[in-house]
């Protein structure tokens, strides 16, 4: 009787301390299940060309755009905030002078958008849509040629939106803007650990030599 | 007098009712008032997904609406009034439904997340429990194996006395 009872008493404290072990073990596992490290938090934005790809950006792979040639580009937004985003693709034109948007301080290109794309997110979802676009309108004034009208997806964007030297080094760039709820407006970039961050990308073209009529 | 003077206070109240009811439609057909409301949807929504719940019927909806937003931009853009006007009531009407129902959807979203975290805690117990006694039948089924086997030895030990 003696001997069962010490046996007993040794089996309890394994089964205890199995217990105890248990309970930490799946409390450990349960409370990472509920609360799971922050991913890395962030946006991704692109731009292909006519067949989806990298490449071919320009009809005949040539960057000198002759007005009311059609040209096709794919753009595309990456949402890994992993929440619900309220993203708006602004679209500027800008020449090799004017400055391109600043991912150091995180500000945006310093002009006006021309046309904007909104929408909103789902965590990790993959947004795309297409850009099409052809110049209506192209002035020469001396060395300077200047875009005056633009077609984006069949609307048409008037007014003297840029120009460059010699019709060389047009730029479309495209920034990606989300709505910050504690700002209560429209952020460029964001923060993740101590470095600031934000998504845009650019496509560089020229302007076909203008026939002065 | 008494009763010209209750026909005037009446009269009195009903302009200015009449005129806060004009001032509040107004109000809500202004653009600005369509600007507000799209982004009190995306905030309610955004609350949804933040509660770990989900509404893409809604999102869809709303995105929608702004696609509508901005045909009706463009179209004021080219002088065509009428039709903006038209899409920024379609605008504002699948913006109201996103309204309503969101906040059934955040409360579904707070309902799973409180059952989530509930089955999560009552199954730390459970787990404990089913395993611990796995373990404890094991050891009695172990224990009782060997003294079948001792009383077995002991059987034979007896039959070669």
């Amino acid at each position: 009787m003696r001997k069962t009872k010490n046996s007993w008493t040794r089996e309890s404290k394994y089964i205890l301390l199995f217990a105890l072990l248990a309970t930490i073990t799946t409390s450990s596992v349960t409370y990472v299940t509920l609360n799971p490290p922050a991913p890395e938090r962030f946006f991704a934005t692109w731009i292909v060309g006519a067949n989806g790809l990298a490449e071919h950006y320009f009809p005949n792979d040539n960057p000198n755009i002759a007005v009311g040639e059609q040209v096709n580009w794919t753009l595309g937004v990456y949402n890994a905030m992993s929440t619900l985003e309220y993203v708006v693709v602004r679209v500027k034109l800008l020449n090799s002078t004017i400055a391109s948007p600043n991912e150091t301080a995180g500000n945006p290109s310093p002009v006006p958008s021309l046309f904007e794309f909104t929408r909103v997110l789902l965590p990790n979802e993959t947004w795309t849509f297409p850009f099409v676009w052809s110049m209506l309108n192209v002035t020469q004034r001396g060395k300077l040629t200047m875009i005056g009208k633009l077609s984006i997806n069949g609307n048409t964007v008037n007014g003297a939106l840029t120009e460059a030297l010699l019709g060389m080094n047009f730029r479309f760039v495209f920034e990606l803007w989300f709505y910050d709820e504690n700002l209560n407006q429209f952020a460029f970039s964001w923060t993740t650990g101590n470095t600031r961050e934000s998504a845009w990308t650019q496509v560089w073209f020229n302007v076909a030599k203008v026939v002065a009529p | 007098m008494i009763v010209e003077g209750i026909l005037l206070a009446l009269t009195i109240i009903s302009l200015l009712g009449l005129t806060i009811i004009t001032a509040n439609t107004q109000t809500s057909n202004d653009p600005d008032s369509l600007a507000v409301a799209k982004l009190q949807a995306f905030t309610e929504l955004a609350s949804v997904y933040s509660s770990g719940g989900q509404a893409p019927a809604l999102v869809d909806e709303l995105n929608k609406a702004l696609n509508l937003i901005q045909e009706a931009n463009i179209a004021g853009s080219n002088g065509n009034a009428v039709e903006a006007t038209n899409l920024e009531d379609q605008a504002r009407s699948l913006i109201s439904d996103v309204l309503a129902r969101a906040p059934l959807a955040q409360q579904q979203a707070q309902h799973d997340a409180f059952n989530r975290v509930f089955f999560a805690v009552v199954s730390i117990p459970v787990i404990v429990l089913i395993s611990t006694a796995t373990l404890y039948l094991g050891i009695r089924v172990w224990s009782w194996y060997e003294k079948m086997k001792f009383l077995e030895l002991k059987i034979v030990e007896k039959d070669e006395e």
